[in-house]
């Protein structure tokens, strides 16, 4: 009946001091707090989170993270329900405390350190980072609280030697963070830090139909910047050559050789490991074309031109830095060049439109 | 100015961007010249329509040594229509030089238009000249009597013409081919003289000599092999200043219907 009170005592402590964060001055991660009174409160846990960063570190990086944190009292212990949200992809941690008076700070560094992983690479987070692995993250986080407690002088008579192992390591982390981030501010060449990545695509094997008369086949290879969910790349392109015959006159035709460059600009929204990107296109396509067929001679004429396209990429995150990628995309060409053969008259035209199919790696660094 | 209307604004300006690049697209047609014909060959005498541009100069010939290319600068072409194709090739052996050109034809009952691959030269035809060719037909067919190997048409242009001479294979009692002439100005069938069967797998030649003449007095003349098939005289031949000759393979109806005759030695001559 006591402990009745006693929690209904706090849920309702809980509940008045209820407070829906709006204000993120100075916090690059948006953050919704609840706590008891007698917790750490959402200024606190702000503070907390900016001490970590740098005060300027909102200006100069703005992230997609943002959280919802909760603490509520459990029989005798407090609980942390962190729900962390990078665009549609979600994650919760979880964690126990004999005090709920470190569990602000556990909020705090968890987010601090998955904004620098946000921005530590171009790759974006995927689940897994918000939310840990379920076992061995509240474990950690566990850890993490105990060992916060026993820097604080608290006793926690349940940590077994296994805990106490880890609790060493996660006790270390803010402090190996702040470390983290001195060094960073005492290099100034990473104290603004920039978002914009190197990013490039090797191989990309491409294929398309619209340019030449039969379908194109081609490997290339890109290069650009990333910049939060932005892409910007530069691909060229080497088609493999292709020989075709025009209609009724058997053994009159063309060998076309082709090269194509493509600029590309997509935005990316993440959706658990998939990224889905569409995408604007300019492309350049550069065709050399010699007639064949007996008594045909031919100075091996070529001709470019330009054409404007929308795509749409999906990207499937192999990791922090790699991706695999399939992309479709469809173009208008500028201009519609006719292949002509003196003897056969016209062997080919390009077609008003193209429609093509990009699988390659990305590569961010 | 808020995100919905700069983002309808945005919307509206790339639908004409779309239909003004789709225009340029459209109107922008570089032609690329990726194929041109050399000198004309020492066998090949394909030049000899450059004299001028309208007449048809004598003597010419070509024997497809360089391709099509005879035809082309001699300002004629060769087209393949409804099934038809054209192949130069080596084989069967040419009747002289290294190549031949193989017109083969789809003669379909079934099919409306025409199985149809000729050559043409075209322009003011000289007044009497012998139009020759040498065929290879490889086998046998069966044919409705319209089987053309030689076609003169006459007019202002191929847009305002009308057809004047046939000559064409048909298929005699005995199921052999024999040569058949048809006078469009007449709407006749003149008969012909017994020269033999068309002999199956090896080359002939077919000869027409027309003088041509709006009044009765021109004159024509077929010959098989050297061997005089047909010969009118004091009639009109050609009502027309510009014409056109075809040479190659015509049919509707054929049994088998793929049909090939292999053609060399294309002649445009002033006498024997």
């Amino acid at each position: 009946m006591k402990s009745r009170l006693a929690s209904a005592g706090t849920g309702l402590a809980l509940l008045l001091s209820t407070i829906t964060a709006v204000a993120q001055s100075g916090v690059p991660v948006q953050l919704a707090w609840q706590a008891p009174a007698n917790c750490p409160q959402a200024a606190q846990v702000r503070q907390k989170l900016r001490d970590l960063l740098g005060a300027s570190a909102a200006e100069v990086a703005p992230s997609r993270l943002r959280a919802e944190g909760r603490i509520e009292p459990v029989r005798d212990r407090f609980r942390l329900t962190l729900n962390i949200h990078y665009d549609l992809v979600n994650g919760t941690r979880v964690v126990q405390a004999s005090s709920c008076e470190n569990l602000g700070g556990v909020a705090a560094v968890t987010l601090a350190l998955l904004f620098r992983a946000e921005h530590s690479s171009s790759a974006p987070l995927t689940a897994r980072d918000l939310g840990g692995s379920s076992s061995a993250v509240g474990a950690e986080d566990r850890s993490a609280v105990e060992a916060v407690d026993r820097a604080r002088g608290s006793e926690d008579q349940s940590s077994g030697p296994q805990d106490r192992s880890s609790a060493a390591h996660a006790a270390a982390e803010p402090q190996a963070f702040q470390e983290s981030e001195r060094a960073r501010a005492s290099d100034p060449a990473r104290s603004n830090p920039t978002r914009w990545r190197f990013a490039f695509r090797v191989p990309e094997l491409r294929t398309d139909l619209g340019v030449l008369p039969a379908p194109s086949y081609g490997m290339g290879l890109a290069a650009g910047l990333r910049h939060d969910a932005w892409r910007l790349l530069a691909s060229a392109t080497f088609w493999l050559g292709q020989d075709y015959e025009s209609g009724p006159f058997v053994g009159y035709g063309a060998h076309f050789g082709r090269v194509s460059g493509e600029l590309s600009a997509c935005r990316g929204w993440q959706f658990s490991a998939i990224e889905l990107a569409p995408c604007l296109l300019l492309s350049l396509d550069d065709v050399s074309a010699r007639g064949t067929g007996v008594g045909v001679s031919s100075t091996n004429p070529r001709i470019a031109w330009l054409s404007v396209g929308a795509g749409f990429q999906g990207l499937w995150s192999l990791g922090r830095s790699a991706s695999l990628v399939l992309g479709v995309s469809g173009r208008i060409s500028t201009s519609r060049p006719r292949f002509v053969s003196e003897s056969v008259g016209q062997v080919a035209q390009v077609g008003p439109a193209a429609f093509g199919v990009v699988l390659g790696c990305e590569w961010v660094l | 100015m808020s995100g919905g209307v700069v983002d309808h604004q945005r919307a509206s300006a790339i639908v004409p961007a779309t239909l003004v690049i789709a225009w340029l697209a459209l109107a922008c047609e570089p032609t690329v010249l990726i194929g041109s014909c050399a000198e004309p060959s020492t066998t090949d005498a394909g030049a000899g329509g450059l004299a001028d541009d309208d007449a048809v100069s004598m003597p010419w010939s070509t024997g497809f040594e360089d391709g099509l290319c005879g035809y082309q600068l001699a300002h004629g072409y060769c087209y393949a229509r409804h099934g038809a194709s054209l192949q130069i090739v080596q084989s069967p052996t040419p009747f002289a030089g290294k190549f031949a050109a193989a017109f083969t034809v789809s003669g379909d009952a079934t099919t409306e238009n025409r199985s149809q691959v000729r050559c043409v030269r075209q322009g003011v035809m000289p007044t009497s000249a012998y139009y020759g060719a040498r065929y290879f037909i490889p086998a046998l067919a069966t044919s409705d009597g319209n089987w053309n190997l030689f076609h003169f048409l006459g007019g202002t242009s191929e847009a305002d013409s009308h057809p004047l001479w046939d000559v064409s294979l048909a298929n005699a009692a005995d199921g052999q081919l024999e040569l058949s002439v048809y006078n469009f100005l007449t709407g006749t069938l003149p008969k012909m003289a017994d020269v033999g069967p068309i002999p199956i797998g090896r080359w002939f030649q077919l000869e027409i000599r027309i003088v041509r003449s709006p009044k009765a007095n021109g004159e024509v003349t077929v010959l098989q092999d050297g061997a005089v098939a047909l010969q009118l005289m004091n009639l009109i031949t050609d009502d027309t200043h510009w014409g056109q000759w075809y040479v190659g393979n015509y049919a509707r109806t054929l049994v088998p219907s793929l049909s090939t005759v292999y053609v060399d030695d294309i002649t445009i001559r002033e006498g024997p």
